[in-house]
């Protein structure tokens, strides 16, 4: 017993030091950020503004996407539906009765939400809390299949959302969707919120209930065999990702002022599948870079759908959609040679970057 | 009164009866051996013991003082009761650390809700302190604490058994059920696994029960053996008693009769 005392103390010292300098660390690359993000305010133009608001959102939507896809190992394909219903209910929230009047053309719109307006802050949150007790709901009939099943069922479930938001007129005024929601989005939001998702997630999946979602995804058989309730835990991963989702699609609606159903078919999904697979199922850093660097890459990439002149020869037309061509290709790709993705299962952290540097070694990080 | 009583525990597979009618009572403080050939329905037996399985008919009675009914509950409601298995295919989280994979064992009593470690609360922090602790003092018991940060697919085989039984052992059971803990062991690791495995049982207080087809092992450990063949029990005893018995020695060999053609 006194060798585990001893153990425990040297191990406990080491890690109380290192993690006040990785505290401090962090805590210095996000003021960076916010730094950064205060110049981009200022000087940058409307259309970087807008890439690194959707990088924030991007971030939001992978890193809880691959709660419960990667740390989780649940395969589901339903974010697009969380997404759209956090930003139904926080654009009509929002909307003033007169704004509502304008949009619900065809159908008025439904009494007893006609006369709602609520500030921005209350319908993200609200927003966020729909796609969580959905989730809520969802999950209890969901969670009795596994694998590939669940993967349909989730599909389905994303459609079934968009097919009644298509339909519910005098809710979402159907395809038509909404104009003129109020754009009450900027930077401070949207990475506000990829920043508290981080943090919130990050939090759950270094503690007791992460190793227990981690135990489900490696061996459901076991964690429940040693006291783990595996129902209870995918349903806790799913609403708490749902959670996120629901506010960062508030912040997309608020962003881009125009939502209809077909902003949130099966192709958002897509995107987000691709993000985490290329970042690394399991690693929520390697999210965020895959999250920026597909935001990113699909800005650059708008060259290839303009026409291209090749050496003045001939002229090729430009191909709409081609990016999500080339981004189809880069995921058969790296799903053939690069299965682990950017990061695999392992997460950035300050310890392995201190590695790097020549005579910085220090011992493995606990 | 008994720790556990099954009664006419019956399990059918469509035509096949795996195993069936099993009656067992196990005493408080009993080290008990399951052994039978092959196929004779032995983990179907810790399967529905522990809630993987429900049996098609019998009952299971935990504390048989307080009445505690088994049958239909699943197998993280049926540790929390304080029954813990290892398996005989190992079954550890291979991804995670030898240190994690104990810890993983503490999460089923974590008191703290979800939200306890995303605000940092001190009452999340005093368990998950505990938790580190309790792991690391079980994983300096069965020598494996120089390698708590080791990744545990990475470890020996022999390794890989123990982390299996301290695991169970984190749940802090009152009975445990061990699948051919021996199971690829050599002879030397063997008796080392016998020691552990008699002063787990004293220093936790536990009931075992344990599949084995290593006799010697079988024969030096257990105080009592049950021998099943084809799911049918076909004898019980002491086991100077079992290792004289016709029917568990044709059971094993074969009838004679055959042999001797």
């Amino acid at each position: 017993m006194k060798d585990a005392m001893q153990y425990r103390q040297a191990r406990q010292r080491w890690s109380t030091k290192n993690r006040r300098r990785n505290r401090i660390l962090t805590l210095a690359a996000v003021l960076c950020t916010c730094g950064l993000l205060f110049f981009a305010n200022r000087f940058a133009d409307e259309y970087q503004i807008r890439i690194l608001n959707m990088v924030a959102i991007y971030i939001t939507l992978a890193v809880s996407y691959n709660l419960i896809n990667g740390i989780t190992g649940q395969f589901s394909l339903e974010p697009n539906a969380f997404v759209a219903l956090g930003a139904y209910s926080s654009a009509l929230l929002t909307m003033t009765p007169m704004e509502k009047g304008m949009n619900f053309i065809i159908d008025p719109c439904a009494p007893w939400l006609a006369q709602i307006c609520v500030p921005f802050l209350p319908a993200v949150i609200f927003g966020g809390l729909m796609a969580a007790f959905f989730a809520l709901l969802m999950g209890f009939p969901v969670f009795r299949v596994r694998g590939d099943y669940l993967a349909i069922v989730t599909l389905g479930f994303g459609e079934v959302i968009r097919v009644v938001a298509n339909n519910l007129q005098t809710v979402t005024n159907g395809p038509l969707g909404l104009k003129g929601i109020a754009p009450y989005t900027d930077l401070w939001w949207t990475w506000g919120l990829a920043f508290v998702t981080l943090f919130v997630i990050i939090r759950l999946v270094n503690s007791s209930y992460g190793r227990a979602l981690k135990a489900i995804r490696e061996n459901e058989l076991a964690a429940e065999s040693m006291g783990i309730n595996s129902f209870r835990h995918k349903l806790l991963a799913f609403s708490m990702a749902a959670f996120f989702e629901g506010m960062a699609g508030a912040m997309l609606a608020h962003l881009i002022t125009t939502i209809s159903p077909m902003l949130f078919t099966f192709f958002l999904t897509f995107n987000l599948l691709i993000i985490i697979v290329l970042g690394g199922l399991g690693s929520l850093t390697g999210s965020v870079i895959a999250a920026i660097a597909f935001t990113w890459g699909s800005e650059l990439l708008r060259a290839v759908e303009e026409p291209t002149d090749i050496f003045g020869w001939f002229t090729i037309p430009g191909i709409p959609g081609m990016r999500m061509v080339i981004f189809a290709v880069i995921l058969i790709a790296a799903m053939l040679f690069w299965r682990e993705g950017i990061m695999g299962r392992k997460e950035f952290s300050w310890g392995w970057l201190f590695g790097l540097v020549p005579g910085g070694k220090q011992k493995k990080s606990v | 009164m008994a720790l556990l009583e099954s009664s006419n525990l019956t399990m059918r597979f469509g035509g096949l009866t795996a195993v069936d009618d099993f009656n067992l009572r196990l005493l408080p403080g009993e080290l008990v051996g399951l052994i039978g050939p092959n196929g004779a329905g032995k983990t179907t037996v810790f399967n529905m013991l522990t809630g993987r399985i429900r049996p098609s008919s019998g009952s299971i009675l935990f504390h048989t003082d307080q009445q505690v009914n088994i049958i239909g509950l699943k197998p993280n409601r049926v540790n929390r009761l304080g029954i813990a298995r290892t398996f005989q295919n190992i079954q550890l989280l291979p991804e995670l650390s030898v240190l994690e994979n104990v810890m993983m064992a503490w999460h089923g009593r974590l008191k703290s809700p979800f939200w306890a470690p995303i605000f940092g609360l001190p009452s999340y922090r005093r368990e998950e302190e505990a938790m580190i602790e309790g792991s690391l003092e079980l994983l300096d018991r069965v020598d494996l604490l120089d390698l708590v940060d080791t990744e545990a697919g990475n470890l020996a085989y022999g390794q890989q058994r123990r982390l299996e039984i301290v695991r169970a052992l984190a749940t802090r059971p009152s009975l445990l059920l061990l699948d051919e803990p021996a199971a690829g062991m050599n002879p030397n690791e063997t008796n080392d696994l016998m020691r552990l495995i008699l002063e787990i049982k004293q220093d936790f207080s536990l009931t075992i029960l344990l599949i084995e087809h290593d006799m010697k092992f079988v024969m030096g450990l257990c105080e009592r053996l049950i021998v099943l063949d084809h799911g049918v029990t076909i004898a019980e005893g002491l086991p100077e008693e079992i290792r004289r018995n016709e029917q568990v020695i044709t059971a094993y060999l074969g009838e004679r009769r055959r042999a001797d053609h």
